[in-house]
């Protein structure tokens, strides 16, 4: 080893020099450790800025852990059971006698008689990772200050929502107190699917606080395209790797259809300013995957509604879902703009109606299309020019726009002007 | 400082033996990832955040690190090289791939990219840490990594060696050499000889 290798290393440890080292050696070994103390003198700020994003970090590889576990099947079919065999799946014992064997037989085959051709299926809207979308109505509320669960009743059924200081509760735009979530309230709740049937919420828009709760829909899954479909869509679900979605559509004559659609169709529901209530009809593209479809919008700014009208008692009874275009559904806030500054995970859009602050948390889910950059560019200077449509929340204290999702789109040339 | 706290983190990996560790990491258990996470962000942050001057974007290199990592865990091969090496390999990567990408843009994105300084460098810390941004780019990759491992992270010359796949020795040669390049960097950026 090199005698100033040796030296420098000596020095390093012990900061001291062996007593045979030379004057000269001791010097061009100082300057050299002096040099290693700037690089160790940017440690503790380099540090303290690690400490500080690693919640975010955490975060973000949670939720990358979670989108990776492999799916669960997501078609649970219940088929009713047909002839003998399926007689004595029904746990008839093998040593039952014939004749309670026949009167078993017939009171099944009274019961499910009907259902033996045309039963329905059930399947399962929402898969764990899953960004969704949902309306629904406050049947229960657990939890005071900012932690709140919530059971939301709709189109799905019972779920249960949680919502934290990190949820972002609005209403007309604004941003609400999380104590509105009362039950009677119509709420439209975005956030990821967890286990079990709950969902993490980000964001949840109040409405009216005076609506019963619904009857869930049962829902069929669309595997081939039926001529002339179209419908509303019901809820919204984007996958954790943001390929596809599933809409709930509900369409004319109680129908109500689980459709996986591509990515371009889900950009296309996600950029309107309400999602749910939209009018839109099905599409299949030559070589789309079994049972992927495309959907086209036809009314791009829909009012309907599944809830009936607020004269109806609060919680005693649940009704069924039918549009009632005379009250309109809470929806989440939507900015569109140009990317005019970027500041940490604030990004400056230049709208129609000024300048907007948005907050991109971590968990936010940004679908940069045919923008030509990635999700991570978004907080960069590449973003800077494009144009992008937000949806999400406001920020209590700022009253900036929460980011839940972000669609990036191409540059423009000419950026809006600022008014 | 970073180790001992690092260590308290991971101290379910410490315990444990480093091979039954890397199988249940190659098998994507979550328990161990999370204990990876933990053990490893700063040290990941850090050596990413040392070569670029934006630390939004150390931070989702950072993060895809970890993304990278546990996607490919089944090809994570256990044979004396830490977990930690095989993440500074990725962060390795993924800087270089970013820093190509910068120069294929132009000096303008370079300028916005260094020119985006975090909460905690409103101290004079932020001409140090420009200055030494810069001294780091007229470094080679090892000498950069060296410097990273050794004053940066705080790793011992033997951890540094098996981090680097090199012997003692050598990281002791790259060290001074890296440090004398660095140096002949900072008399030339406008620092005293004498330090």
């Amino acid at each position: 080893m090199d005698r100033i290798d040796a030296l420098l290393d000596i020095y390093l440890e012990s900061g001291d020099f062996p007593a045979d080292a030379t004057e000269a050696e001791c010097e061009e070994v100082a300057a050299l450790a002096a040099s290693a103390g700037m690089v160790r003198a940017s440690a503790a700020a380099i540090d303290s800025e690690a400490r500080a994003s690693m919640p975010e970090a955490r975060a973000r590889f949670e939720r990358f852990v979670v989108a990776s576990r492999p799916s669960a099947p997501p078609v649970r079919v219940v088929q009713p059971r047909r002839g003998l065999f399926g007689l004595r799946l029904l746990t008839v014992p093998r040593m039952l006698g014939l004749a309670t064997a026949l009167a078993v037989l017939i009171i099944v085959a009274g019961l499910t008689g009907s259902r033996l051709t045309s039963g329905p299926e059930t399947v399962e809207a929402l898969e764990v990772g899953d960004y969704v979308e949902m309306p629904g109505v406050v049947t229960a509320a657990e939890g005071a200050g900012d932690d709140r669960v919530i059971t939301v009743s709709g189109p799905l059924g019972d779920i249960v929502v949680e919502a934290s200081t990190e949820t972002s509760i609005v209403q007309s735009e604004a941003s609400a107190d999380i104590a509105t979530l009362q039950p009677g309230a119509q709420v439209v709740v975005a956030g990821t699917v967890l286990a079990s049937r709950r969902i993490a919420a980000q964001t949840v828009a109040v409405g009216d606080p005076s609506q019963p709760a619904t009857e869930p829909l049962t829902l069929k899954r669309l595997r081939e395209l039926k001529p002339n479909l179209a419908g509303t869509v019901v809820v919204l679900a984007l996958s954790p790797d943001d390929a596809r979605a599933r809409v709930v559509l509900n369409v004319p004559g109680d129908r109500t259809y689980l459709v996986t659609i591509d990515a371009a169709s889900a950009r296309a529901l996600l950029q309107l300013s309400r999602s749910l209530g939209a009018e839109v009809s099905i599409a299949r593209k030559p070589g789309a995957a079994a049972g992927e479809f495309s959907l086209e919008v036809a009314s791009p700014q829909p009012t309907g509604t599944v809830a009936v009208p607020p004269s109806a008692p609060a919680t005693a009874t649940r009704v069924p879902q039918s549009p009632s275009p005379a009250a309109e559904r809470p929806s989440l806030v939507r900015v569109e703009g140009v990317v005019a500054a970027i500041n940490a995970r604030t990004v400056t859009l230049l709208t129609l109606d000024g300048r907007k602050s948005v907050v991109i948390r971590p968990e936010a889910r940004i679908l940069p299309g045919e923008s030509g950059l990635t999700a991570g560019q978004l907080l960069s200077a590449d973003a800077l020019g494009h144009l992008v449509v937000v949806r999400g929340g406001i920020d209590v204290g700022t009253g900036a726009v929460i980011a839940d999702i972000v669609l990036i789109g191409q540059k423009v040339e000419r950026p809006l002007q600022n008014r | 400082m970073r180790d001992r706290e690092e260590g308290q983190h991971g101290h379910g990996m410490q315990t444990a033996d480093p091979e039954s560790l890397a199988r249940r990491a190659a098998a994507r258990d979550e328990a161990v990832w999370a204990l990876v996470f933990e053990g490893h962000y700063r040290s990941v942050f850090a050596f990413v955040r040392s070569r670029l001057g934006n630390p939004d974007v150390a931070e989702d290199i950072a993060s895809q690190v970890f993304e990278i990592a546990f996607s490919r865990a089944e090809s994570f091969d256990y044979r004396g090289v830490p977990i930690e090496g095989w993440l500074f390999g990725i962060a390795r990567n993924l800087v270089r791939d970013h820093i190509k990408k910068l120069v294929r843009r132009g000096p303008e994105a370079e300028l916005v990219e260094a020119a985006t300084p975090a909460e905690s460098d409103q101290t004079t810390t932020i001409d140090l840490r420009q200055d030494l941004s810069q001294a780091m780019q007229g470094l080679t990759e090892d000498q950069q990594t060296v410097l990273n491992l050794r004053f940066l992270l705080d790793k011992s010359v033997e951890d540094t060696a098996r981090l680097m796949e090199r012997s003692e020795d050598a990281v002791k040669n790259l060290q001074r050499r890296a440090l004398s390049a660095m140096q002949r960097q900072l008399v030339a950026t406008g620092y005293q000889e004498d330090g």
